[in-house]
C-alpha cells in the first residue's frame, strides 16, 4: 500500500507537463469559446450553420476520409510486402517506408510543388514529347493535397498493418484454400478480417493526424482545399477572432476523441469476440 | 492390394541442388491409415504438403482415384488436412469454422447446419458451436480440427503432427480416437509424425522416411520385427547392434562375428554390417559362456529397475554396449551384479544382419 502510494509520485511530472502544456490551454480555449462575445454557445451555433464553416468541416473530413483510404489502399500491399520477404528486401522496405518521417514536412511539400507545378517536372516532360498540349492541373487542388498527405501519412498505416500481419500464421489461409476457398475468398474470409485490427489502428491514426493537417493543404491545395486548422489560425492570425477559432480546435478536439472512443470500442468488442 | 485410391509414381521436390524428397513411390488403398514417420527434414511433411498442393513436385506424379493431380489447385482437389496447430480461423466461432467448406462447396444453409451438427457430434463437442476457438482446451481445438477437415467427406485426410502439441495422456488418448474415428468414418488417412510409438499405435502401415527417400514400407509389425535397413531398426524401437562383416551368406542367413542371423537384404560376404537384436529378445545368465552360437559374453555395467521389468546394460569384451530387457519374474530369477561376468543369448531367428552404412 505504502508502496502503490510512493509510486504515484513518480508519475507527477508527466501530470504536471500535461496540466501546464495541455489540460491549462484547452480549458483557456473552452472558456473563451463560450463567453465571448457574450457568455453562451454563439460560437458553435455558427460553426454549425454558416456554410463556410460546414465547408471547411465537410473538407476536412472528405479529405482525412479519402487520405485514409488511399493510404490503406496503397501501404496494405506495402505492409504485405514487408512481412513476406527475406529480411534484406524487409529492411529495406522498412528504410523506403520511413523515409518520409524523416524529412521535414516543408521539404516535402515543396518538393511535391517542384514535381507537380505547371512548370513541374510532370508537366515539363508531358508536354515535352507532346502527350499534352497545356500542362496539367496537378497541384493547388484536391489531388495535390490528398498526395502530400498520404506520402507522409502512410508509414502510420504501414507499421501497425505490419505488426499485425506479421503475427498472423500462414497456416489460417493455406488452411481455408486447403478446405475449398479459391485465393480470392481466402483473402476476403480469411486474411482481411484477420488484418482488421491493424488496418483499424492504421486508419484511425492517418485519419485522426489528417483532421488537423495544416502545412500540406495550405502549401498544395487551392481554395476549395481548405482545411479546418488552417481555418483556425486564418481567424487569429487575419481576425483576432480567439473566441471563433478557439471554438473550432474545441469541435476538432471533440470529434477526435469521440472517433478514438469509437474505433476503440470496436477494436475491445471484436476483441471479446463479438 | 486391389486399386490404390492414392498413387505417389517417383515424386521428388529439388529445392536447387537440395532433393527435399526423392523417389518417393506409394500406393495407398481405400480405408487405409498410413503414417510417414520420420525425423525432422526426413521429407515426409514435404511429401504430404505436394499431395495437399501446398507443394508442386519437381518430378513424377500424384494420381487420386486414378486421376492426375498435378493440375488441380489447392481448392479443388477435395483433400481435408488437419494442420499441426489447427490453423482455426480465430475470428470465426467453432459451428462457422466447421461449417467452412461447406460453405466454400455452396452447400445450402439448412443442410450446412445439419452436417455440422453431425461433425461436431462425431467429436464430441456438440453445443460448443457458438464458442471461439480460443475458448476451448488444446484437445477441444484438435477435435474441431478434426470436424472440420472431414465435415465435406474428402476422399483423403491429411493430419501434420496433429497431436505435437498435446501432452502425453491427452495425446494416448486422441490417438485411439483418431483411430475410432477413422474406423468409424472408413476415411483413407495419410499421418505424419515423428513419434514412433504413435505410428506403431495408429497405422496399418508406416514408411519411414529418411533423408528425403522412404527407407522401408510395412505394417508396424513388419517394420519393428523385420526392419531392412540399419536406419528402421535403429529409429523404430531400441535395438541393440554388434558391428562387423558379413560371413558365409547362404540363403536367408549369414553370420557377423560368427553369430547367425536373418539377412534382411541380399549383402555379399565382406560387406560391413550390423546384427541388430531387440533387447527383449536377449536372454542374459550369470556367468561365463560355454562358447556356443549366438552366445555372447560380457561383464554387467549398470542394472535399471522398471516395475514391470529390468534393463541390464552389459559391456562386450569389445567394449560394445549392449541392452537386455527382461521381464520382472525372469529379472528376479536371474542373479545379476554389476561388475559380475555375464552371457547374453538369443535365437538367429530374432537377429537381423542390415548393412552397416
Amino acid at each position: 500500500m505504502i508502496a502503490k502510494l510512493r509510486s504515484i509520485w513518480l508519475v507527477l511530472p508527466a501530470v504536471l507537463l500535461i496540466g501546464i502544456c495541455f489540460i491549462y490551454p484547452v480549458a483557456w480555449l473552452l472558456q473563451r469559446s463560450v463567453s465571448e462575445p457574450v457568455w453562451g454557445l454563439q460560437n458553435y451555433a455558427e460553426i454549425f450553420t454558416k456554410s463556410i464553416y460546414l465547408g471547411v468541416l465537410w473538407n476536412t473530413v472528405t479529405i482525412a476520409g479519402v487520405t485514409t483510404l488511399l493510404c490503406a489502399l496503397f501501404g496494405f500491399p506495402v505492409a504485405y510486402s514487408m512481412v513476406h520477404s527475406r529480411p534484406w528486401l524487409r529492411k529495406l522496405l522498412i528504410f523506403v517506408v520511413l523515409i518520409p518521417f524523416w524529412t521535414s514536412i516543408l521539404v516535402r511539400s515543396f518538393a511535391w510543388l517542384v514535381i507537380l507545378q505547371g512548370g513541374g517536372i510532370i508537366n515539363d516532360f508531358l508536354t515535352g514529347v507532346g502527350l499534352i498540349a497545356e500542362p496539367l492541373e496537378l497541384v493547388y487542388n484536391r489531388l495535390g493535397v490528398l498526395l502530400g498527405m498520404v506520402q507522409v501519412l502512410l508509414p502510420f498505416m504501414v507499421f501497425p498493418l505490419y505488426s499485425v500481419m506479421a503475427r498472423i500464421d500462414g497456416s489460417y489461409v493455406k488452411a481455408a484454400t486447403n478446405l475449398g476457398a479459391n485465393p480470392i475468398r481466402a483473402f476476403f474470409r480469411i486474411y482481411l478480417p484477420l488484418c482488421l485490427p491493424g488496418l483499424l489502428t492504421g486508419a484511425m491514426l492517418v485519419f485522426i493526424i489528417s483532421l488537423g493537417y495544416f502545412i500540406t493543404p495550405a502549401l498544395l491545395g487551392g481554395r476549395g482545399d481548405i482545411m479546418i486548422a488552417q481555418l483556425i489560425f486564418e481567424r487569429i492570425d487575419e481576425f483576432g477572432d480567439w473566441a471563433l477559432a478557439s471554438a473550432l480546435a474545441i469541435v476538432l478536439l471533440v470529434g477526435t476523441a469521440l472517433l478514438f472512443g469509437f474505433v476503440s470500442l470496436l477494436l475491445k468488442l471484436r476483441g471479446k469476440g463479438v | 492390394m486391389s486399386d490404390p485410391i492414392l498413387k505417389l509414381v517417383d515424386i521428388g521436390k529439388a529445392y536447387g541442388p537440395v532433393d527435399a524428397a526423392k523417389d518417393i513411390n506409394l500406393h495407398v488403398a481405400e480405408g487405409e491409415f498410413v503414417t510417414f514417420l520420420g525425423p525432422s527434414g526426413s521429407g515426409k511433411t514435404t511429401t504430404l504438403m505436394m499431395v495437399a498442393g501446398f507443394t508442386q513436385p519437381t518430378e513424377g506424379g500424384i494420381e487420386l482415384k486414378g486421376k492426375p493431380l498435378d493440375p488441380i489447385p489447392v481448392w479443388k482437389r477435395d483433400i481435408g488436412m488437419v494442420f499441426q496447430h489447427y490453423a482455426l480461423f480465430p475470428h470465426m466461432s467453432v459451428a462457422q469454422n466447421v461449417a467452412f467448406p461447406l460453405e466454400m462447396r455452396g452447400v445450402p444453409k439448412p443442410e450446412r447446419r445439419k452436417r455440422v451438427e453431425e461433425a461436431m457430434e462425431l467429436v464430441g463437442l456438440a453445443g460448443f458451436g457458438t464458442r471461439l476457438p480460443k475458448e476451448l482446451s488444446g484437445g477441444q481445438q484438435q477435435r474441431v480440427a478434426l470436424a472440420r477437415a472431414m465435415v465435406f467427406k474428402p476422399q483423403l485426410l491429411l493430419m501434420d503432427e496433429p497431436l505435437g502439441a498435446l501432452d502425453k495422456k491427452l495425446r494416448e488418448h486422441m490417438q485411439l480416437e483418431i483411430m475410432h474415428l477413422h474406423k468409424n468414418m472408413g476415411t483413407t488417412v495419410l499421418y505424419v509424425t515423428h513419434d514412433q510409438e504413435e505410428a506403431l499405435v495408429m497405422s496399418d502401415r508406416i514408411a519411414v522416411f529418411q533423408n528425403g527417400r522412404i527407407e522401408q514400407i510395412g505394417s508396424p509389425r513388419a517394420l519393428y520385427e523385420a526392419p531392412e535397413t540399419k536406419f528402421v531398426a535403429d529409429f523404430i524401437g531400441e535395438t541393440n547392434f554388434i558391428a562387423g562383416q558379413v560371413e558365409s551368406a547362404n540363403g536367408g542367413t549369414a553370420r557377423v562375428r560368427g553369430m547367425v542371423g536373418q539377412l534382411a537384404r541380399d549383402l555379399r560376404d565382406g560387406t560391413a554390417a550390423v546384427l541388430a537384436v531387440r533387447p527383449e529378445r536377449l536372454h542374459v545368465q550369470a556367468g561365463d559362456s560355454p562358447g556356443d552360437d549366438n552366445m555372447l559374453s560380457g561383464t554387467v555395467k549398470e542394472l535399471i529397475y522398471l516395475g514391470q521389468s529390468r534393463k541390464a546394460i552389459i559391456t562386450l569384451e569389445d567394449g560394445t554396449e549392449v541392452v537386455a530387457l527382461e521381464q520382472a519374474a525372469q529379472a528376479e530369477a536371474t542373479a545379476l551384479e554389476p561388475g559380475a561376468a555375464a552371457t547374453l543369448s538369443f535365437r538367429s531367428e530374432d537377429a537381423r544382419i542390415l548393412a552397416d552404412v
